[in-house]
């Protein structure tokens, strides 16, 4: 066995070990620390835009409802009276769109035949019972539904009543609605989150027949969606691909565009009978978390490897400088003593204490080998 | 008497060279968004009666005026600086129902008004006082589009050439994105009356032209974000950022900046590379390997005196190249320590024997460079990181 060489080897190998081991341990519980951030923050984004969904609910709901009250809309309803219903509800409609982002308001006659569209008056008694099962139900049940819907216009969030006359008579229904849009929008702005609406495009063309052409092109086209709405196109076309789509469940991933890395949440979209429509996709910058992370990699990786030179040093230098020179250098004067060569005795200050020892005793050996060699010759 | 009369020709002269230059300056920097409204309000004042030029209220206030920021050219991009100019679309939507007219007067959904035409009616109507908060000079070339939509939705793009300050943040050189701003503020008009909005038909128009190229960047997306700027007494007033995403082109500075400074770490290895130990002694003489180490020190200033006048946002922060120059000179140091513990006063050696000293000598004749590159990789790596 050569100890120069098996001995450091064995030690030098297990620096390495141990130091690879503390190094990917550390690795991990910091990477799973910066994880374990980021998926709290996926779930605050979803959280987020969930709740923002339910907003806009209940801000369509409350609108709906403090317009359904008014005892001349009641009347006019009631009376059919389409011009009269008009000339009530278009101020407030008007003041409900303008300022608070309100763009449908529809009274509907059981079960979905609509009866006067306050957004667009030209044009009503279209059955909708095919695609509007939130105003079927409700005329059905008497109760106040809410819920997503795919209209011929697009998309909306909706808050549908029933209506009755004085008696307490059942006459029909009521419903406000926002666009997508700039409930997405006014998410963005409190938020700093870009997000994208994908919708099935099957569905939606089915439905959405006056929507215009320039939604259904190959731009917006992502698997069997389409972009229905982005806070910021160019950012959504390069974060959410085909193969990313195809959600049943929440659903989050990291993606670079444009140097930066991006957190995308991409949340499945139900109506009102909680079918899938479509997708919503949350996006927000991971730059900072993605580059902690990164840099305490690289600070770890270094730190490990300059460990391994400095300990691999300190045993080369233990084992060899302090042990095997020396021994190297006494055996050479041994030798030396052995065959009967006179040379120069070892410096002390290159022996240990415990080689030192071990020196004086050949060199006594080596004086009383001379005294007697000199007491024969005489 | 002559005297005299000359004297009121000059006069009229002037007077009237006064009233070309205030109508020149009506008409070639007519209250941009980056201007002062005041010449302006002087003109809207003498042009139109006091109800047409308030602020519109016929929707509510405040006025909602959405904002976005076309990069038509940008020109130039100077990091060191911290500057850039660049032509910009700067596009301006809001709604003033007293403009409303009927649809049928438009003949193609909206009327146009360009250049001289847009500032003649500009002066009739209200429009938000912005100013640039970062402009680092006055535009070069600004040219006006107003367009009026028979529902009273009125829309301007301001064409202008302008330099712009913008904040350079040089930690992840040469791997660092950065921001190129163009701040906005409403002036004037607080929240109250006057706020600054986009939707995404904003951010859709809110990009960089396809054909633009910067020399050393790469254009990415642009960022519109909307925020508030603190005034007097609990004022606030609207404020928009509109920044591009410069991606540096970090290959551009391989040759100039990084090869030098990892070619200057290899001086101070020469120090240990150079000798030889033998049982404790060395064979060149401890101030001929000082010498190489003090070499080492002037070209590393010299090279770091390069780098602050060719780059000197650089060497201003905490970086990539300010960590590696300092390495350098922790470098140079270590060297120098060799130098007099080992080959001067054999301190090692006389401290722990020869043998020790000879084989620490090995060690650091391998590990001194190894560790010194693998810590310069190290801090590139976590520029890129």
């Amino acid at each position: 066995m050569n100890i120069r060489k098996s001995a450091p080897t064995v030690l030098i190998a297990a620096v390495i070990v141990m130091v690879v081991i503390v190094s990917v341990v550390s690795n991990y519980i910091s990477h799973r620390m910066v994880t374990a951030f980021e998926e709290a923050q996926f779930s605050m984004m979803g959280q987020i835009v969930q709740s923002k969904l339910q907003d806009a609910e209940k801000k369509a709901i409350s609108a709906a409802e403090l317009v359904a009250a008014m005892p001349a809309v009641k009347k006019a309803f009631a009376a059919g009276k389409r011009d009269e219903l008009l000339a009530t509800t278009l101020a407030a409609y008007k003041i409900q769109h303008d300022k608070y982002g309100l763009s449908q308001a529809q009274f509907h006659t059981a079960p979905a035949t609509s009866f006067l569209r306050v957004h667009n008056p030209e044009k009503f008694g279209d059955d909708q019972i095919s695609y509007r099962k939130i105003v079927a139900e409700v005329n059905e049940s008497n109760a106040i539904r809410k819920g997503v819907e795919i209209t011929t216009s697009g998309i909306g969030i909706f808050g549908t009543l029933p209506m009755t006359d004085e008696a307490g008579k059942p006459t029909g229904s009521f419903e406000m609605g926002l666009e997508f849009g700039p409930v997405l929008d006014e998410l963005k702005k409190s938020n700093g989150f870009e997000v994208a609406l994908f919708i099935d495009e099957k569905m939606l063309q089915e439905t959405a027949t006056a929507l215009k052409g320039d939604v259904f092109n190959s731009q917006n086209r992502t698997g069997r969606f389409v972009k229905f709405h982005s806070t910021h196109p160019e950012l959504s076309r390069a974060l959410v691909l085909d193969g990313d789509i195809e959600v049943r469940d929440d659903s989050s991933y990291i993606r670079e565009a444009g140097g930066v890395p991006y957190g995308v949440l991409l949340q499945p979209v139900y109506n009102y009978t909680k079918k899938q429509i479509g997708v919503i996709a949350v996006v927000r910058s991971f730059a900072a978390t993605r580059s902690a992370d990164g840099q305490s990699i690289v600070w770890q990786t270094m730190l490990g490897l300059i460990s391994i030179i400095m300990l691999s040093g300190m045993v080369l230098v233990v084992i060899r400088g302090m042990v095997l020179r020396p021994v190297e250098a006494l055996t050479e004067r041994v030798t030396a003593l052995a065959n009967g060569v006179q040379s120069e005795p070892m410096p002390d200050e290159a022996l240990c204490d415990e080689l030192k020892a071990l020196s004086e005793q050949c060199e006594a050996l080596a004086a009383r080998k001379a005294s007697g060699k000199a007491g024969d010759a005489t | 008497m002559t005297g005299s009369r000359s004297r009121a020709a000059c006069g009229a002269v002037l007077a009237k060279l006064g009233t070309a230059l205030v109508l020149f300056g009506a008409l070639a920097f007519p209250a941009t968004a980056a201007e002062p409204a005041k010449s302006r309000e002087v003109a809207a004042a003498k042009a139109a009666p006091e109800a047409a030029v308030s602020a519109p209220t016929g929707k509510g206030l405040p006025v909602v005026v959405r904002a976005a920021v076309y990069f038509h050219n940008i020109e130039s991009f100077d990091d060191n600086k911290g500057v850039f100019e660049a032509t910009t679309d700067l596009r301006l939507t809001w709604h003033d129902l007293r403009l409303r007219y009927p649809a049928r007067e438009a003949l193609h959904g909206y009327k146009e008004y360009r250049v001289s035409a847009a500032e003649e009616m500009m002066a009739k109507i209200w429009s938000p006082r912005l100013r640039i908060v970062n402009k680092a000079s006055d535009p070069t070339f600004t040219e006006r589009r107003l367009r009026i939509y028979p529902d009273g939705k009125v829309e301007t793009i301001t064409r202008s050439t302008m330099s712009y300050k913008t904040p350079i943040d040089v930690t992840r050189f040469p791997f660092d994105l950065q921001p190129m701003l163009v701040e906005f503020v409403v002036n004037e008009d607080t929240i109250e009356v006057v706020d600054l909005d986009f939707v995404s038909e904003d951010v859709e128009f809110s990009r960089v032209a396809r054909n633009v190229e910067v020399s050393g960047w790469t254009p990415g997306l642009v960022n519109l974000k909307r925020d508030l700027l603190k005034g007097w007494n609990g004022d606030r007033y609207a404020r928009m950022k509109v920044t591009v995403d410069m991606q540096r082109q970090a290959g551009s500075t391989i040759a100039p900046i990084f090869i030098p400074l990892f070619a200057s770490l290899l001086i101070p290895f020469l120090s240990v590379w150079m000798n030889k130990a033998i049982a404790g002694e060395f064979e060149v003489e401890a101030f001929e390997l000082a010498n190489v180490v003090i070499g080492g020190l002037f070209a590393v200033i010299a090279l770091g005196f390069t780098i602050s006048s060719a780059y000197p946002a650089i060497v201003a922060g905490d970086n990539t190249v300010t960590r590696l120059i300092g390495l350098n000179y922790v470098a140079l140091a270590f060297g120098a320590v060799v130098a007099v513990v080992f080959y001067r006063y054999r301190m090692l050696a006389n401290a722990f024997g020869p043998y020790v000293q000879e084989q620490i000598f090995r060690f650091i004749s391998w590990s001194f460079p190894l560790t010194f590159v693998l810590c310069g990789l190290g801090f590139v790596a976590m520029s890129a990181a």
